[in-house]
Parts: C-alpha cells; structure tokens; sequence
C-alpha cells in the first residue's frame, strides 16, 4: 500500500465517521484476485494476475450517492513473471429514485505502471445498479454499465466497453459495520482488433457504514 | 325659621352620639376619681351606671369599668362581689392583666385568684383569609387567661366535628393553623362552620366555649384530560410475509447474472471461476432468505419505535393524572369571619 492510498483511507476513515456529512456513508476496506488479460492486434495475449488492495467510499444525502474507489495491485504475469502494477480509480455519481434501483455515471481510471512508462486508459461510464434484500442483513446487488466515452494509450477508437459487478453486502447486526463479497469484470474493445483489454476482480471487503 | 329648626336637627344628630360615648366615658372618670378619693360607695355608683350605659361590645371601658368596680368591692370588704366582678372580667377579656402599678397588691391577688378560676381564651385572627390548600392556611393566634386545656375545632353549622386543629395546654398564647382540610384530608366543601374553641376544666368538661361563625368558599381548579393513547400511531409489530418474493427472484436474479453474463461482456476473454462462486453465493442467500422470511414474522424495528411512542404516551398519561390529583386535592380557600360567641357554663 502507498503512501497516496494510507492517505485516502486516512481520509475516507475520518469522512465516514463524521454522519454530519450526509444521510448514509460507509468506507470499506477490500483485498481481492485481480485477473487482467490482453489480447493484442497481432494475436499476442498476455494474462497477469496477482493480489490487490481497494478502498471504497459512499456519501450520499437523499437520493444521491457519490461513490468512490481506489485499487492498487501488483499483477505478475502468467508466461514471463514480470510484475506490472495495476492502478484503478473510479468517481460514480448515483441517483437512487427507488430503494432497489439506482443509475450512475462518472469517470474510470486504469492505469498499468511498468518500468517503461504508464499506461492510462480513461473510460466516462454509465452505470445501472439493482438491489435485492435477502434477508434483514443480506443485500444482492448487480451492477451493468457501459463505457460512452473513453481516452485510450493505443490508437484507434473504443469499439466497446462493458462491465458488470455483483455481490452481497452483509450487515453485522446492529454494529455499524458490513462486509462485501463481489465480483466484477470489465472489457474494452479497441475499433479493428486494436487491443481487447478484460480486466477480472474478486474480492471481499469490510468497513464502517452501510450503503 | 325652617333653616334654624333644620340646622337644629342636624346638629342634634350630629352631636348625640358623641355625647351618649361621653357619658360613660365621664362616668368612668368620676368614678376613677371618686376611687382615688377613697370614695368607694360613690366610684361603684359611677362605675355601675357607667356600664350600665356601655354597649355589650365595647369591651375596652368594659374592662375597664369591671376591673375598677372589682377593686372598689374590694375595698368595701365585698370579696366575692369581687371575685365574681373579676371573673366577668376574664371572661369578658381573658388576655387582660391588672396593671399592678395602679391596683396594690390586695386587689391583683383578688383579681389574680378570679383569673385562676376562670379558664377562658380570647383569638385574635383576621376577619378575612385567603389561602391555597398546601401553601398556606386560616390561622389564629389564642390568648389563654390562666393555664388550662383547650380544644380547638372545625365544626360544622350543627356543632360536629369537621377537623380537630388542636387539643392540649394553653398558657399564655398557641397559635393554631386550619388548612383547609377535614380529618380525612379532603378539602372541605363551601358553606358555613364555626372555629370552637372549649376551655376544659381539670375533668375534661368544656367550661367555655367561644364560637367564631364562618362563611367557607373553596373553588377548586379544573382537571386536564388525559392524552389519549397512541393507537393510531403505532406502526405494525408483525408481517405475514407470502414467501420472500424479493429475496427469492432477487437472489436468483442477480446470481444469474453474476453467473451468466460476464461470457457476454467479454466474450473473448478466459474468464475465471470467481463468477461462478460469487453468483451461487447469491443464488444460495436468495434462497436461503426465501425459505426463512415466510410466514408470520416481528418487526424489532416497528417494536421499538412502538414501545417508544407507548413509553411517551404513559410518561404523558402519568403527568397528567399526577397533576390531576394534585388539583383535585387542591384548592383556593377564602375564609370569613363572623362576630364571636362566648358561651360560659352555668356556675363556673
């Protein structure tokens, strides 16, 4: 873990203990198996995967939630064993108008760091969110989204972008904390087989608050 | 001649009385004077016209008419003429004592033997009080003519006992306080008592008793209704739920998708196994949650915020009876009262 992400759970850590800010937040702590393959124009596919650490935020008043996410990992890859770090930060901005749908929209920031540079791709998503309650603790959700504007490392345009994330939120009692477990793939396509880049995360996380 | 007949009767009115309050007055003093001259005959003529004269409430020169005469009989070796004069005295004023810088010492004995013999109490008290039960109350102040027991009560018009305010010595003075209250500490009811006050002898037997009449006047203070309970308010404590629709189709729903749909995002990508875990475990928790929110369930939630509202409501209901029954056991008390009545048995 970096020095930027202690600062930002440092931040998210003290923003959710303060409920003056808004009618529901929570801060989550999450680890998980990140998987990221690409398949390049000449047939090349490289698979990396390795460990990563990822803070979530969620501050909403009313019906709107500002959600936000760090994601830090060290990805080896499967053939050469060579590391790549993996960086991912998203802003979505949610608008709740019933308790068990909500659609959201906001910038996604991937960004692998090697030792030869750092290569950004930047994705402006829509996202669509359903919520089912299980039991009185148990929460399903499933999210969809797809990518409408996008700032690519390779030339060419985005041909498509699709994503999807679902799991389980888990409240502990009449504690302030909640756990998740959740799943979440995410590709883009690059126009004319230019790149296709499919990014796998599988991880659970716990923190204070409740979304 | 009409004017000076008119003018006649109007100074006629004006200075009769006068004159009729200056005669016994004039009388008085002769007598004083003829007593000084040692002309007892002559003072107990003036001294008996005099009171002859005076009104009944006039007590001052009563006394003062009664307590030279006795002294007089004295002096004309009239001892038990005396002794009764004195005892009129005490009646007639209990609280008096004979200046002994004017009478010698023959006289006060005489007078100090008629005060022994004659239990009696004089009260002073305002002629109208106003008090709220439990704050304050109808007092009185009495004044004893010698040591003795007395028994002070409320009493009703026909002489029963509301309320005993005091029953035990008297020497010089006891002050005695009526709270508004009867016996069994219910605030007594409008309408007419008397304050009696009995001077007992040595067996317990009233010997004197002075009345005063009094006219009672409680107003009581209105009760406040009670705050009605919450019914309409209270929130369903149980829920018959038909089979946890959400959680089943939910659940299966989005363990489906988590299941299926990752090979239509990314067709082309070897995907995982984690989608399978994570989407059965969905999957299992929709059924899971199906299965145990059937039938007939509580609301801790609803509960809470129930007991809560029945909390606030009882609190409420409490105060309200608290300070309802303070009200009701309260009132304001105006007390008038009337002219006393002495009433001294026969012989004593």
């Amino acid at each position: 873990m970096t020095r930027n992400t202690a600062a930002l759970l440092l931040f998210a850590l003290t923003a959710a203990a303060r409920p003056a800010w808004g009618q529901s937040g929570a801060v989550h702590l999450g680890a998980g198996q990140v998987r990221a393959e690409q398949v390049f124009s000449v047939g090349d596919t490289v698979a990396r995967s390795g460990f990563a650490w990822s803070l979530d935020g969620a501050f909403g008043i009313g019906p709107a939630t500002l959600a936000v996410r760090y994601l830090e990992g060290s990805l080896a890859s499967d053939d050469t064993a060579t590391e790549t770090d993996l960086v991912e930060g998203e802003v979505i901005l949610w608008f709740a108008p019933v308790r068990w749908a909500a659609v959201g929209a906001g910038p996604h920031v991937r960004a692998y760091v090697e030792e030869g540079g750092t290569e950004r791709w930047t994705m402006w998503e829509v996202r669509a969110r359903g919520t089912a309650q299980l039991t009185g603790a148990v929460t399903a959700y499933g999210e969809l989204w797809t990518v409408l504007g996008s700032g690519l490392p390779v030339t060419g345009s985005l041909d498509r972008g699709l994503g999807l994330e679902g799991g389980l939120r888990i409240a502990f009692g009449r504690l302030p904390f909640s756990g998740q477990l959740r799943y979440r793939v995410n590709q883009l396509a690059v126009a004319d087989g230019g790149r296709l880049e499919t990014v796998e995360q599988l991880g659970i996380a716990v923190g204070i608050g409740r979304r | 001649m009409i004017r000076t007949g008119g003018a006649a009767l109007v100074v006629a009115l004006t200075v009769a009385p006068t004159l009729q309050a200056q005669v016994p007055d004039s009388l008085i003093a002769s007598g004083v004077r003829a007593y000084r001259n040692l002309e007892f005959d002559v003072a107990a003529g003036f001294f008996t016209r005099a009171l002859t004269l005076l009104g009944v409430a006039d007590t001052a020169r009563r006394t003062e008419a009664l307590t030279y005469l006795g002294a007089t009989e004295v002096y004309r070796q009239q001892a038990d003429t005396a002794h009764a004069i004195f005892r009129r005295v005490v009646r007639l004023a209990p609280a008096h004592r004979i200046d002994r810088l004017i009478f010698p010492p023959e006289v006060t004995s005489v007078f100090d033997a008629a005060r022994r013999a004659t239990p009696a109490v004089a009260a002073r008290l305002d002629r109208e009080q106003r008090f709220r039960t439990g704050v304050g109350g109808f007092s009185a102040i009495l004044y004893g003519s010698t040591f003795h027991q007395i028994r002070v009560e409320l009493q009703r018009s026909d002489a029963s006992a509301v309320r005993t305010l005091y029953a035990g010595p008297i020497a010089d003075s006891v002050p005695t306080l009526w709270d508004g209250r009867a016996t069994d500490g219910a605030v007594v009811p409008s309408g007419r008592y008397q304050l009696a006050i009995a001077s007992l002898d040595s067996g317990g037997t009233a010997v004197r008793i002075l009345r005063f009449p009094l006219e009672v006047v409680t107003t009581r203070q209105d009760t406040m209704p009670l705050p009605p309970a919450p019914e309409a308010e209270l929130l369903p404590e149980r829920k018959t739920t038909t089979g946890g629709l959400e959680s089943l189709v939910g659940g299966l729903l989005v363990g489906v998708a988590v299941t299926a749909l990752p090979s239509s995002i990314a067709p082309d990508a070897s995907l995982s196994g984690g989608r399978f875990f994570v989407g059965g475990v969905i999957a299992v928790a929709g059924v899971v949650g199906f299965l145990t929110s059937r039938g007939d369930r509580t609301i801790p939630e609803n509960i809470a915020v129930n007991d809560s509202l029945r909390g606030a409501w009882r609190a409420a209901r409490d105060a309200a009876a608290a300070e309802n029954e303070r009200r009701r056991s309260a009132a304001d008390v105006v007390v008038r009262v009337g002219a006393p009545q002495a009433i001294d048995r026969e012989g004593s």
